[in-house]
């Protein structure tokens, strides 16, 4: 809860992570490499004072998560990526399964997501239900760039996808958050390529795709289809951490999606860990979109517009009955930690 | 901040022509030089005229085909160059530094490089970086002439002839017209200033809603480079930092 001049605000973080990333969980070099480019990315755009060591980045475990998301960062329900990354960590990134450990003891607090690789073709089916069974898997998180054996990445337009896709959405999953930012090999005539989206999105237009970091670096792509897709949604991790250090570039790509999808959505995201939501959401709400920015596109960046990016969009596209929730959260272990500390 | 690229050359090189080379390789999917993005970590160039460049990328996943391309680039653009004999091209700790040094230096096809995935060429590649590049550069013209007082429906009757009487920001005209030429549309005096990129001018009433597309593709690639210069010195600094 982000509370400003006696208003109270529902903050859903939308796209973050709780990974193990340590040495010890390294399959070979590239998981080094991996999480190394990951550190980048946080002591890049991070103000100095959030950037982390080394070390605790590669594995922070879940007393800095909660105290990082919930406790200091203004976050009330917060979306578990699950990114597997098994020929690069021996025991995956940050699977559903061990992100079902922290959902567990905290269940209100998290929406986990569960995924699933389309190049498992027939065989994987079971193991999709299995996981929809067995878990209490509230979105999908897809992504497409994820090697496998010779393979180094997938397309949601792929034939197998849609029977996946068909299976998820008779099992229940609305929202599917899909990875569309920084991905790493050439399958296609363009790995940053958002057009599968495009047709996923017209082929189910029950489901609702939320397309993480916006496309960056497609954004352009990623509006148009945007623009003609009613069901897809931009996830703004990345582009939110541009805030701190960007300001003028964060302003434009704000109002880009405003302009081209509008303010019902637009998803706030931290990525935490690589950035933290604390000081993102704290740039983000004493924000004001410079006059020539606002009169040159004819967009608003008001209270109200910045309510729903930061969680109404989000909980309407989970069902989350704001009120009915807040309620439930005041309760919990963590609730009961934060009514503490107000004392 | 652009670091420059470590030099050591020996005569027969003309160091002049050398930069002006790599000046002209592009990243093509930030439409800026690799030398002013500081991708050249070194050059080196022996007596014999052999010279070898290395370059390091802002992440070791930078995308393989935008790595070949540049890397080819550097190749094409030096080769034959006063005093070159032969030229190498390195990429530092990249996931596919193997295929990029064995691929694109020797000159082979992207398909004989990575043969398990890639397209056959990456002419398609550039050619849809080469338009959005063309947009980016077309809008900050755009916007010059707008920001100099011309209304949308001036824009759209101007003829490549009437850019320096309009006196947008010269380098936004030239950088313009530079690409256009490279997408072989008409360049000529008398062609219409704003064309899409089939060469088609743009009517009068399409103008604004033609430029509020080019600034999306404008920022697209502009935010993109600023996030990639920033994790260029973020690697540097992290993990080299003797040289940050």
């Amino acid at each position: 809860m982000y509370s400003a001049n006696g208003e109270d605000i529902f903050v859903v973080d939308g796209h973050m992570h709780f990974w193990d990333a340590g040495p010890d969980n390294h399959r070979n070099d590239y998981g080094n490499a991996w999480i190394k480019c990951f550190y980048d990315y946080h002591s890049a755009l991070s103000p100095a004072d959030y950037v982390w060591e080394f070390d605790k980045y590669c594995n922070y475990g879940e007393e800095a998560l909660i105290s990082d998301l919930f406790l200091e960062g203004y976050v009330d329900v917060a979306v578990l990526n699950s990114t597997y990354l098994y020929e690069f960590f021996k025991t995956g990134f940050n699977t559903h399964q061990k992100n079902n450990v922290v959902k567990q003891k905290h269940p209100d607090r998290f929406v986990l997501c569960g995924s699933f690789d389309p190049r498992e073709e027939e065989a994987g089916l079971d193991g999709f239900r299995e996981m929809m069974a067995d878990y209490p898997i509230g979105g999908l998180k897809l992504y497409t760039a994820e090697w496998r054996g010779e393979s180094k990445g997938w397309k949601l337009n792929d034939p197998w996808a849609y029977k996946y896709l068909e299976l998820a959405q008779e099992m229940g999953i609305k929202n599917v958050h899909v990875h569309k930012g920084p991905t790493i090999y050439p399958l296609s005539r363009d790995a940053f390529d958002v057009n599968d989206v495009d047709y996923a999105a017209t082929d189910f237009p029950g489901l609702n795709f939320i397309v993480e970091h916006v496309g960056l670096p497609r954004l352009d792509d990623f509006c148009w289809i945007a623009t003609q897709e009613p069901n897809v949604y931009a996830g703004t991790s990345v582009a939110m951490a541009f805030i701190n250090s960007r300001p003028k570039y964060f302003a434009e790509i704000m109002a880009n999606l405003l302009f081209w999808l509008g303010e019902d959505r637009i998803l706030f995201g931290s990525d935490y860990a690589i950035w933290s939501p604390k000081w993102i959401i704290d740039k983000f709400m004493g924000f004001q979109l410079p006059d020539d920015i606002r009169e040159e596109f004819g967009v608003e960046l008001t209270p109200a517009i910045k309510r729903k990016i930061m969680g109404e969009n989000a909980a309407r596209l989970y069902g989350i009955d704001i009120e009915a929730h807040q309620a439930k959260l005041a309760n919990d272990d963590i609730g009961a930690r934060l009514a503490a500390a107000a004392k | 901040m652009t670091t420059l690229p470590d030099i050591h050359l020996s005569s027969p090189i003309d160091r002049k022509a050398l930069l002006a080379g790599l000046e002209r390789v592009l990243d093509p999917e930030l439409d800026e030089s690799v030398l002013s993005l500081g991708f050249v970590e070194s050059v080196t160039g022996d007596t014999e005229g052999n010279v070898t460049v290395c370059l390091r990328l802002p992440t070791f996943w930078c995308a393989a085909n935008f790595s070949y391309l540049m890397a080819s680039d550097v190749r094409r653009e030096l080769n034959g160059l006063q005093g070159i004999q032969s030229v190498t091209v390195k990429l530092a700790e990249h996931f596919a530094s193997r295929e990029v040094e064995d691929g694109a230096g020797p000159g082979k096809t992207f398909a004989e490089a990575f043969p398990n995935g890639g397209p056959d060429t990456l002419e398609e590649t550039r050619q849809i970086f080469l338009v959005k590049g063309y947009f980016a550069r077309q809008e900050r013209l755009l916007r010059a002439l707008k920001d100099s007082g011309l209304p949308f429906e001036q824009i759209a009757i101007l003829r490549i002839g009437d850019v320096e009487s309009a006196r947008p920001e010269a380098r936004a005209a030239s950088r313009y017209l530079e690409r256009r030429a490279e997408l072989e549309l008409d360049c000529s005096e008398s062609a219409p200033l704003i064309v899409d990129a089939t060469g088609r001018a743009i009517p009068a009433e399409e103008m604004e809603s033609y430029y509020i597309r080019a600034r999306t593709a404008r920022l697209a690639m502009e935010a993109n480079g600023s996030l990639c210069s920033a994790m260029l010195q973020s690697r540097n600094a992290n993990w080299m930092p003797s040289s940050s």
